[in-house]
């Protein structure tokens, strides 16, 4: 995949998932609690100390020291994300791109349609509606998911897609990592390519 | 490129050098602790990556991946397994996500009864949690595997979790440079900025990003060095299961879309 079209792609991806996700910062309607059946007495309770979702989300946009409430919060209960995603987007574009980019990655899950029959994911492919290759979504093991979020934060894709005025402020060199995927994964299980 | 735009690139890196800069040192002052110290010090229980893709032959079955304990040198797996002080789990919400209901309502979460390769672990669900929320107990039991052995449980449920190559692929070396404050190890003082730009191959690489020209990266003044994929030579700890789609369906319902995450824990909160 060229570089060029890969960016093209994000594009349409991001499209879809603005247009799907421009709500989706809110909790509301969801209380906190028990809703299954009561764990058995002198069950270990176990207290969760990290978390992950999309991926470059938390690493990209969080500062570090805040990186430890966000590990210890449910990913649609996080206190300090969504405010994180937005300071260090103001940081380099304007209002309405940082803007976009809060509604786009929180809440911080990872979406998958189960319901379509295909064999392949592609990460924002259910946002998208299957611009990316398959509105399967999820994630790929090849899926060059740093150069997407790169294209989105440093890039034009927001504009592009005539979703907010170019704000002017890219920064060319930050939009790609430039490295290729390179990994031999197979088609049979476990699928993740055996250790070196 | 003319003159007005070589000066307005050339602006544009100092404003975006001096921004990061001033985030640096704004997030060194803010705080003296480390970003999740329980996560450095115990990388079993550091998650590297979440996946999660059809089987690529059977649309009717979907496999998920967490991979944890990064960064193990090749040739350097022997010994390293899951952390039997810890929960491992994929949460899931399955019913409402289309309409921004993100509560988790089915979870797959694991342990180890050892520690070392020997070790015996059990998968428990996918079920409804005991608990939403970031403190969980252990759902019905559903089996048991080996370390480092393909395993099929009840169910259709095929599973394996053992030391695989990094499928991740990031220049983060470069990454550091540009964002110091994101390498724990510059904690809890990191240095200014050493670079603002990814590494280009040459000066001559076009970048054109949706169709709009942005020129070469000489012209934008980008480092020009070979990129480099830090992750390449390194593996990780791999928790690979694939079911049934209808297995993460929601309560007599079909298939449909999900909300996925993945989390570790302890019974301390801390480490271990």
């Amino acid at each position: 995949m060229t570089l060029q079209f890969k960016i093209a792609l994000v594009g349409a991806v991001l499209a879809g998932a603005i247009v799907g996700g421009c709500t989706s910062n809110s909790t509301s309607g969801f209380t906190p609690g028990p809703v299954g059946p009561s764990s058995m007495p002198g069950q270990t309770v176990y207290k969760q100390i990290e978390l992950l979702s999309r991926p470059a989300v938390k690493e990209a946009f969080e500062a570090f020291e805040d990186h430890n409430k966000t590990n210890r919060s449910e990913p649609y209960a996080d206190p300090v994300l969504h405010k994180q995603i937005g300071s260090f987007s103001l940081m380099f574009r304007s209002k309405k791109t940082a803007a976009t980019l809060q509604a786009i990655l929180y809440p911080n899950v990872m979406k998958a349609d189960l319901s379509q029959d295909v064999t392949t994911a592609s990460y924002l492919g259910y946002e998208t509606g299957g611009a990316t290759g398959s509105k399967f979504g999820g994630r790929g093991l090849d899926d060059d998911v740093i150069d997407i979020s790169l294209g989105a934060l440093f890039g034009n894709t927001l504009s592009a897609l005539g979703l907010i005025p170019d704000d002017g402020k890219e920064a060319p060199c930050l939009t790609t990592d430039n490295v290729a995927y390179d990994k031999n994964n197979t088609t049979k299980f476990p699928y993740v390519q055996a250790p070196l | 490129m003319s003159l007005f735009r070589s000066v307005g690139t050339i602006g544009s890196i100092f404003v975006l050098a001096f921004a990061i800069s001033l985030y640096s040192f704004s997030a060194a002052r803010g705080s003296d602790h480390q970003d999740s110290p329980t996560v450095v010090a115990n990388p079993l229980a550091d998650i590297t990556d979440v996946y999660a893709f059809p089987n690529p032959t059977d649309a009717s079955r979907v496999a998920l991946v967490m991979d944890v304990r990064p960064l193990i040198p090749t040739g350097m797996t022997g010994g390293i397994a899951l952390d039997p002080n810890v929960l491992y789990q994929f949460k899931i919400a399955n019913t409402g996500v289309s309409s921004n209901s993100f509560a988790e309502n089915t979870v797959l979460q694991f342990t180890a009864d050892s520690s070392g390769t020997s070790q015996h672990i059990t998968l428990y669900g996918p079920a409804k949690p005991n608990e939403v929320g970031t403190a969980n107990t252990t759902v019905a039991k559903t089996g048991t595997f080996k370390f480092g052995q393909v395993a099929k449980l009840k169910g259709g449920i095929k599973i394996f979790v053992g030391p695989r190559r990094d499928p991740f692929f990031f220049d983060l070396a470069q990454f550091f440079k540009i964002i110091p404050d994101r390498n724990y190890m510059n904690h809890p003082n990191p240095p200014p900025p050493t670079a603002t730009s990814f590494r280009f191959s040459s000066k001559k690489q076009k970048i054109v990003l949706n169709g709009v020209d942005f020129g070469t990266a000489g012209s934008n003044g980008c480092v020009i060095a070979k990129p480099h994929d830090l992750l390449s030579p390194y593996n990780v700890i791999s928790i690979v299961i694939e079911m049934p789609k209808s297995m993460l369906a929601p309560a007599g319902g079909s298939p449909g879309v999900i909300g996925l995450w993945a989390t570790t824990a302890t019974a301390s909160g801390h480490a271990e």
